[in-house]
């Protein structure tokens, strides 16, 4: 049973072994091509990210701070979307609707479950 | 002189018996204790297997929907949502027991995938990168299931089971 559950699991993978994000691809998303604002509609804080991998942070109330971005990944499966010095584990998700959005997740103490974070920017209008 | 000599033959067999009571008793209650041990290791490494193999079942139905081409009338929201949430009561439930760090983070990072999946979203990328993660827990569990069998324990199965059988490995050939 076991042998042919794995044996299923790895053709499913080696049939579409040829997608997979990669830095190009996800910096993409991210910048949409050269410049991109996300909001975190929880906070209403804009994340706007751009090609050159600046990009700023404008909370609800305030002044924009300039920012400095950067993706990196220890695997090519996970991939951390590091925001100046803040790091974040980076996950492009779609919503019910279908529009795209990403999922940052911050671990705090050490722990996964407890520690969990999450923010979910979608792309501002 | 002679009293001594007549101490030990009044004495000397009781001793004696006393002497091989207590070695006889020592050496029962250490291999007592070795057998215990062993068995909690045994019973603890089947333990280990079953949740292992009910991971791989669960992120094996997880992975085989939303390998589905982004049909919804293909996708079968019963058979996933069950083996969600099985997969989640695993992650929360019987890995935590197991303390196996390497694979629960590697679940955790599943779980963020695969809350609030979209299966009528065709991206490959999408759909493979959480099949992907699927997969990185499947070889860390195994990779933990073959260390926690590891050769030790097998050779102490081996070893106690002749022992218990008086039948060496070598002398079935």
């Amino acid at each position: 049973m076991r042998p042919i559950f794995l044996v299923a699991l790895f053709a499913l993978l080696s049939s579409g072994a040829q997608a997979q994000y990669t830095k190009e691809s996800i910096s993409a998303i991210v910048t949409g091509g050269s410049s991109k604002s996300w909001i975190d509609n929880g906070t209403s804080t804009v994340y706007t990210f751009s090609s050159n991998m600046k990009g700023e942070i404008k909370k609800a109330t305030g002044s924009a701070q300039p920012v400095s971005w950067n993706l990196n990944t220890p695997d090519n499966l996970t991939w951390n979307l590091i925001i100046s010095k803040e790091s974040y584990e980076l996950i492009i998700s779609y919503n019910k609707e279908g529009t795209q959005y990403l999922k940052l997740v911050r671990y705090t103490g050490g722990n996964r479950v407890a520690g969990y974070k999450e923010i979910k920017l979608f792309p501002k209008t | 002189m002679k009293s001594i000599g007549n101490f030990f033959l009044s004495y000397g067999a009781m001793l004696v018996t006393t002497i091989g009571l207590i070695v006889t008793f020592y050496t029962f209650s250490t291999e007592l204790k070795s057998r215990s041990r062993l068995e909690f290791q045994r019973t603890l490494w089947s333990k280990q297997s079953d949740i292992y193999l009910k991971t791989a079942q669960s992120i094996g139905t997880i992975c085989a929907e939303i390998h589905k081409d982004g049909d919804i009338d293909v996708f079968n929201k019963n058979n996933y949502q069950q083996a969600k949430e099985s997969f989640t009561g695993l992650c929360y439930g019987e890995m935590q027991f197991l303390e196996d760090t390497a694979a629960l983070n590697k679940m955790l990072a599943f779980k963020v995938q695969i809350d609030g999946y979209n299966p009528t979203i065709s991206d490959p990328d999408y759909k493979l990168n959480v099949i992907r993660h699927g997969i990185a827990i499947i070889e860390v569990c195994r990779e933990s299931y073959f260390k926690s069998s590891g050769e030790e324990l097998l050779d102490r199965v081996e070893r106690q089971a002749e022992k218990d059988t008086g039948v060496s490995k070598a002398g079935y050939f």
